[in-house]
This record gives C-alpha cells, sequence and structure tokens, in this order.
C-alpha cells in the first residue's frame, strides 16, 4: 500500500552554516492495513519522514508512492493527526472535521453524513456544536482523529498523537483508538518515541537511529489481536521485546 | 447561575448608586461653590439638551456629526482592511509601503488639516477625508499583523488537508486574523472620532465639532455640555456595537478572555 523508496533530505544550509541531512536511504513498506510504527530519539527525522510520505515536503532523493501512485503533493489518499491536535479554533467541532472533506470537494449531504458518523464514532456525540477551547486535550484529539479518518485515507498517518497527553487520558484514548481501528482496518504509519505505545500498537516497528536519520532495525511484534494493555505488558514477550528496543536506542543516543 | 445574576445585579445597585452620588454632587459644587460658566450643572445641562433637540439643532448636528463619521470611518474600514490583508499576504508590498504606513500611523495627522483644507475646501468632503486619514492606519497595521502572523501550525494543517493557496487564505488566514481586524477597528473608532471633531472645529460650518467650538466662544457652557455627552455617549454606543460584532464574528474567542 506505502512504498517508500531510498529517501534522502538534505536541508539546504544557509549563511555558510553546512548543509544538513537530516534522512539516508530510508526504505520500507507498508502492507495493506499494517500498522507501522517509527521510533526513534528526538531530532531523529521522524517528523521530517512522515511529512516527505504525506507530501507536504518534498525529498532530495527517493520516491513515495501510496497505492502504486508516488505523492507530490498531500491529497486525501493519506491524511494526517497531529501531536498538538491542530484543530482551527474557529470552527465547531462538526465543522472541523468537515474541513478536509469541503476541500477535498465531496458533497454538502455526503459530507453531513460523513461527520455525523465520525462524531458518533469518536464518542463525541452531543459535541458537535461545540469550539475546540470547549474541549479538553482527549476530546479534541479525538476530534483531529475524527478529522482524519473521515476523509477515508488509504493511509494514515499519525505524528505522536498521545504525545501531547496526561498520562490516564493517553491510556484511555490508545485503547479506544485501536478498537476504532481494528474495526477500520486502516494503513497506518504511527511516530512515537513512546516503546509501550510502538509495542501495544504495531505489526513491525522500524527504529531510527539519528544525525543522519536512518532505519536501523526492523523488529516484528507477533503477539495476537486483540491486545489487552494490560495483558501486553506483562507477557514475557513484551519485556524481550522493549529491552532490545532500548538497547537500540540508548546505543544510537550515546553516539556522538 | 442565580448566584451570577445575583452579583449582576449587586454590581447594578452598586453602580446606579454611586452614578446619583456623583451627579447630586456635581449638582451642588456647581450651584453653591464654582460659577456655572465654568461648571454647569446636570440640570442645567439637562435643560440644554432639551431646548436644543426641541428646536432641531442637535439632531441637525448629530446627523451631521454621524454621517461624516459613517463615510469617513466606513471607508476607513473597507480600505485599511483591504490594503492591511495585501500587505499582510505579499512581503514585497510591505516593504514598499511599511515606513509610509507606519510614518502616518506615527505621526499627529491633524496636523495635515489645513494643508487638507486647501485640496478640499471646507466642505463635507474635507472631514470625510480627515476621518478617512487619522483612522485608516491602525486599521491597515493590524489587519496586517494578523494576517501576516497567522500560526504555521495551522498553515501546515490546511496544506495537509490539501487547501491551494487560496483555500489557505479564504479557509485559514481570514478567520484566524479577525481578532486583529477587530482590535484594528476599536482603534481606528476613537481616531475616527477626534478626526471628526477636529475638522468640524477648523471647518466650523456643521457638527457636534462646531456646537463644541459655538458654544465655547459664546460662553454658554450648558449647551457646550451638550454635544461632548452626546460624543461620549456616540462613542459608547459604537464600542459596544464593536464588541457586539467580534462576539458575532468571533463566538470562538469567548472563553479564552
Amino acid at each position: 500500500m506505502l512504498q517508500v523508496q531510498d529517501i534522502g533530505k538534505v536541508f539546504a544550509g544557509e549563511r555558510g552554516r553546512h548543509d544538513l541531512e537530516v534522512l539516508r536511504d530510508v526504505r520500507f513498506d507498508v502492507r495493506a492495513g499494517e500498522f507501522v510504527s517509527i521510533i526513534g530519539p528526538s531530532g531523529c527525522g521522524k517528523t521530517t519522514l512522515l511529512r516527505i510520505l504525506h507530501g507536504l515536503e518534498p525529498a532530495t532523493r527517493g520516491t513515495v508512492a501510496v497505492a502504486g501512485r508516488v505523492v507530490e503533493k498531500p491529497s486525501p489518499s493519506s491524511a494526517m493527526v497531529f501531536q498538538q491536535f491542530n484543530l482551527f479554533p474557529w470552527l465547531t467541532v462538526a465543522q472541523n472535521i468537515a474541513f478536509g472533506l469541503e476541500v477535498a470537494g465531496i458533497k454538502p449531504a455526503e459530507t453531513r453524513d460523513r461527520v455525523s458518523r465520525f462524531v458518533h464514532l469518536v464518542g463525541l456525540d452531543g459535541f458537535a456544536e461545540h469550539y475546540p477551547h470547549e474541549l479538553s486535550g482527549g476530546m479534541q484529539q479525538r476530534v483531529g482523529i475524527a478529522r482524519a479518518l473521515a476523509l477515508d485515507p488509504e493511509v494514515l498517518l499519525l505524528d505522536e498523537p498521545f504525545g501531547a497527553l496526561d498520562a490516564i487520558t493517553r491510556e484511555q484514548l490508545q485503547r479506544e483508538i485501536s478498537e476504532i481501528l481494528a474495526r477500520a482496518t486502516k494503513t497506518v504509519v504511527f511516530i512515537t518515541h513512546n516503546m509501550d505505545e510502538a509495542i501495544f500498537f504495531s505489526d513491525r516497528i522500524l527504529v531510527m537511529g539519528s544525525r543522519p536519520g536512518r532505519i536501523l532495525e526492523e523488529v516484528r511484534v507477533e503477539m495476537p489481536r486483540p491486545r489487552e494493555a494490560d495483558a501486553v505488558r506483562a507477557s514475557r514477550q513484551y519485556a524481550a521485546m522493549r529491552e532490545h528496543l532500548w538497547s537500540l536506542l540508548s546505543q544510537k543516543a550515546d553516539a556522538p | 447561575m442565580s448566584r451570577e445574576s445575583d452579583a449582576r445585579r449587586k454590581t447594578r445597585i452598586v453602580q446606579t448608586i454611586s452614578h446619583v452620588c456623583v451627579l447630586v454632587t456635581w449638582e451642588l459644587v456647581s450651584r453653591f461653590v464654582v460659577p456655572p460658566q465654568f461648571l454647569p450643572p446636570p440640570s442645567a445641562v439637562a435643560r440644554a439638551f432639551w431646548t436644543t433637540t426641541v428646536s432641531g439643532e442637535l439632531p441637525r448636528q448629530l446627523w451631521q456629526t454621524g454621517s461624516v463619521l459613517t463615510l469617513g470611518f466606513g471607508a476607513a474600514i473597507v480600505s485599511g482592511m483591504v490594503v492591511g490583508i495585501l500587505m499582510g499576504m505579499f512581503t514585497t508590498l510591505r516593504r514598499v509601503l511599511d515606513p509610509y504606513v507606519s510614518a502616518f500611523n506615527a505621526m499627529p495627522t491633524v496636523a495635515l488639516v489645513p494643508l487638507v483644507i486647501i485640496w478640499l475646501g471646507l466642505g463635507f468632503e474635507a472631514k470625510v477625508f480627515l476621518t478617512w486619514l487619522v483612522a485608516v492606519f491602525p486599521v491597515i497595521i493590524n489587519a496586517q499583523i494578523g494576517v501576516a502572523n497567522v500560526s504555521p501550525a495551522f498553515i501546515e494543517t490546511a496544506r495537509a488537508f490539501g487547501c491551494n493557496q487560496w483555500q489557505i487564505f479564504r479557509r485559514v488566514i481570514l478567520h484566524a486574523a479577525v481578532p486583529f481586524f477587530i482590535a484594528g477597528i476599536r482603534v481606528g473608532l476613537g481616531r475616527a472620532l477626534v478626526g471628526v471633531v477636529v475638522a468640524e472645529m477648523f471647518t466650523a460650518l456643521a457638527g457636534l465639532g462646531y456646537m463644541v467650538v459655538f458654544y465655547g466662544n459664546t460662553f454658554r457652557t450648558a449647551e457646550l455640555f451638550v454635544p461632548i455627552v452626546v460624543l461620549a455617549v456616540l462613542s459608547i454606543a459604537i464600542t459596544n456595537l464593536i464588541y457586539r460584532l467580534e462576539r458575532w464574528m468571533a463566538p470562538w474567542r469567548r472563553v479564552e478572555e
């Protein structure tokens, strides 16, 4: 479903500074319906990679293709969920969810229909006419997720979607999202620096190293679904995997 | 809910009492302490208000001032928003116009009154132009700041959902900048009111500013207070209107304040 071929990204140095190589030879495929996490230390280029996958940022080298079509600019075939929610404060919940649909030129009747469906799906019935500032962080991120899912994208791109939430909200929302995604069977690329999240959600975890950002290793998570957070945490596999991820991440963080 | 309305009622009672106290004190002071030519008692001002209204003078002059203000300030809002938005969108235009806008905004534009009179005479057009001139620059500057400083996160999000440049402008920038538009209009209003009165004082043919000059020069202080009070009430009323406009245009701002 998603093919990433030899992506490289160099930010040109300005005013005598050296060029900065952010990504080198990033290459992976994601099958339809697969959940792949990209985990790595801060500043390893995860977010830049996600922006390239969505067509928000051009790659210096290599190509990204969704369902066989090369990505050149953002299109409804992929949709993004942001760490800081990025809802438009002047739009209501329903209008925020409708935003992408209207831009994509979907008919008003169809838009209304999808908005009410996805408001319900993320458990925000009764809040459709509220403004974002009237909602808690967790509820705002549900809107962010509904806004992305409403486009019915082939690939869902999540940029640390739980990163700005407190621990309890994060856990609740993780559980709900995993249920929603289990039903929707979306192809998902999930950026995180949280190992527990990566293990809980993923079929595969790509571990990135920094300077330049590249994929160090691919880790498969062979745990049955649906997963229960507590059961996952209690399993022996989990402990071994966490240790393995930790050794990869910490070793690279120490390198000069 | 009831506690809130209780508090509001208490505020109103306290304010009413304080208004009455101020008026009574003023009345007593100007009857027994200072001569009425210096400070007319409120009762005399009320009488003057009545006589000028009945004679048709106050409504006529208020209409004059109102129409100058509406045209001049209205033109300042429209042209200031257009120029400010264009300056916010196009960096080159901003670089070219910014020195002039800043200079005109900083200088006391009333110094240009004699020049405007030479250009446009003492009539209606000169007054409208002056009102526009003093009010337009804060509108331009605020619109430009609002448009140029929309959070990059909003623009990024709009791009991520497939917006082209025009859609980003129409669906994001225009909305995100509304609070700045309103702020510019609010500052512009204060300037416009000063502009109208100053213009009328210089051209001295009609309007509330003319009433101020005429009754001031003839030492009829009770009548002098009539246009002053009317101007104050007018200013409060329009400010209130702008507040309502903001509530209507940007209901999402209500709780942030």
